[in-house]
């Protein structure tokens, strides 16, 4: 392999572990600092938060919760969730009413305030499509589909460099 | 040989930390939340928060064609719904909660004696419950029976034998009351879990035509409109979020 190549191939490895060691610690803060993330996929959050971002929630005593602060709430079985901002509380602060930033009226109830998962901390665009891509039948199937070619790519170069191996052994002997 | 052993090896392991760490992102669970789409131009859902209402079939520009004109102010007339031209969609709600469907309707220009109305399949026993729950119920009997959507209107469209009054109360009856916010017209609501035929009804206004009533039984199709564009909107089943305000 020329130097140049390698030079370039050497360069790109490290950019590749920079990149690996960055994320790695991304992910270290989220899940040591307690926050959850949840992918938006749908936009009645626009403008503050898209659909395609990714929210990442912390948990929030309900002392400190506050008129406008966006929140998600969890279903009771915790198979659903949404997230929209606090457009006020019932008198005795048990129950939250919240609204869709781009919704033209109040959710259609309060919710119980034991359900409400945590107040946004901050959002990162498009890190929710992540979800809605990979989790897809079509991604899947074209992974599955790329990692069975490399693998036999891969075997057949392992093949072919044996053999030539073997040729080679043949010859000096001979 | 060594190095290149150690840069194969470290290849390995930075691409499966790679993979966890998009992993990571990638199992995220979702968050969706209330919100509404219209339905128009080839998309055929509605979209409601997590909840889902997906017609069978849409409508995005129809050709009406009517067999006759007709008086719907007219207590004497009984052919009514044979002068109506139906169009129909199925809607079905696969969540949680209840939605609603308005529907608007752009005529033709110069067709103002074309009007519509918006029932569901479930108006027909309501509209026996208040007649006579053992005979067999209209379209008529349905628009009959049916007050303003508003409590405070509280007031049936028909108006026997004043077709000026059954029409000013019909148009606030499909698009509300003016300067009235909680009343945005008529809607259907889709139960959760429900699939539900909407209709809409369509006829000729004969006071405006002025044409004699014809046997539909005999005649062709008389009034065609080419190209009327109906839009479905749902959404929550709460008042104040209609119309979208772009």
């Amino acid at each position: 392999m020329s130097k140049s190549l390698n030079r370039f191939l050497n360069v790109l490895l490290a950019i590749f572990i920079l990149i690996t060691l960055a994320l790695t610690g991304f992910v270290g803060y989220l899940h040591f600092s307690g926050l959850k993330g949840f992918a938006v996929i749908s936009p009645s959050m626009e403008p503050e938060i898209l659909k395609g971002d990714a929210v990442f929630i912390r948990f929030t005593e309900v002392e400190e919760l506050q008129v406008g602060d966006i929140i998600t709430v969890v279903s009771p079985k915790g198979d659903r969730a949404f997230t929209h901002r606090i457009t006020r509380f019932d008198s005795k602060k048990t129950k939250v009413y919240t609204k869709g930033d781009k919704n033209q009226s109040e959710d259609p109830m309060p919710t119980d305030i034991s359900l409400v998962a945590g107040k946004v901390a901050f959002s990162l665009p498009k890190l929710g499509y992540l979800s809605e891509t990979i989790g897809s039948k079509v991604f899947l199937a074209l992974l599955a589909s790329s990692v069975a070619a490399l693998i036999l790519i891969s075997s057949l170069l392992s093949l072919y460099k044996d053999r030539k191996g073997g040729k080679k052994n043949g010859k000096k002997q001979a | 040989m060594a190095k290149n052993k150690l840069k194969k090896i470290l290849t390995a392991v930075t691409a499966v930390i790679f993979a966890l760490c998009i992993s990571y992102f990638a199992v995220l669970p979702p968050t969706a939340a209330w919100f509404y789409v219209s339905f128009y131009s080839g998309e055929n859902k509605f979209v409601i928060g997590t909840l889902e209402l997906e017609p069978d079939t849409y409508i995005e520009e129809a050709d009406i064609v009517i067999p006759a004109a007709t008086k719907l102010e007219d207590p004497e007339e009984i052919e009514f719904d044979r002068a109506l031209h139906i169009e129909t969609i199925e809607a079905e709600n696969t969540g949680s909660l209840p939605a609603r469907v308005y529907v608007e309707i752009t005529k033709p220009a110069n067709a103002d004696e074309l009007y519509y109305f918006l029932y569901s399949d479930s108006d027909y026993d309501a509209a026996a419950d208040a007649i006579d729950p053992n005979r067999s119920t209209s379209v008529m009997d349905i628009i009959r029976t049916r007050k303003g959507q508003y409590s405070g209107l509280d007031a049936n469209i028909i108006t026997d034998g004043d077709a000026t009054a059954t029409y000013e109360a019909l148009e606030i009856y499909n698009h509300g009351a003016p300067g009235v916010a909680a009343d945005q017209g008529n809607y259907v609501v889709v139960p959760p879990k429900t699939k539900l035929q909407i209709h809409l009804a369509f006829w000729v206004d004969y006071n405006i035509v002025g044409e004699t009533l014809e046997d539909t039984s005999v005649v062709d199709d008389h009034y065609s409109y080419e190209g009327v564009e109906i839009v479905f909107i749902a959404g929550l089943d709460s008042d104040g979020w209609y119309p979208v305000i772009p």
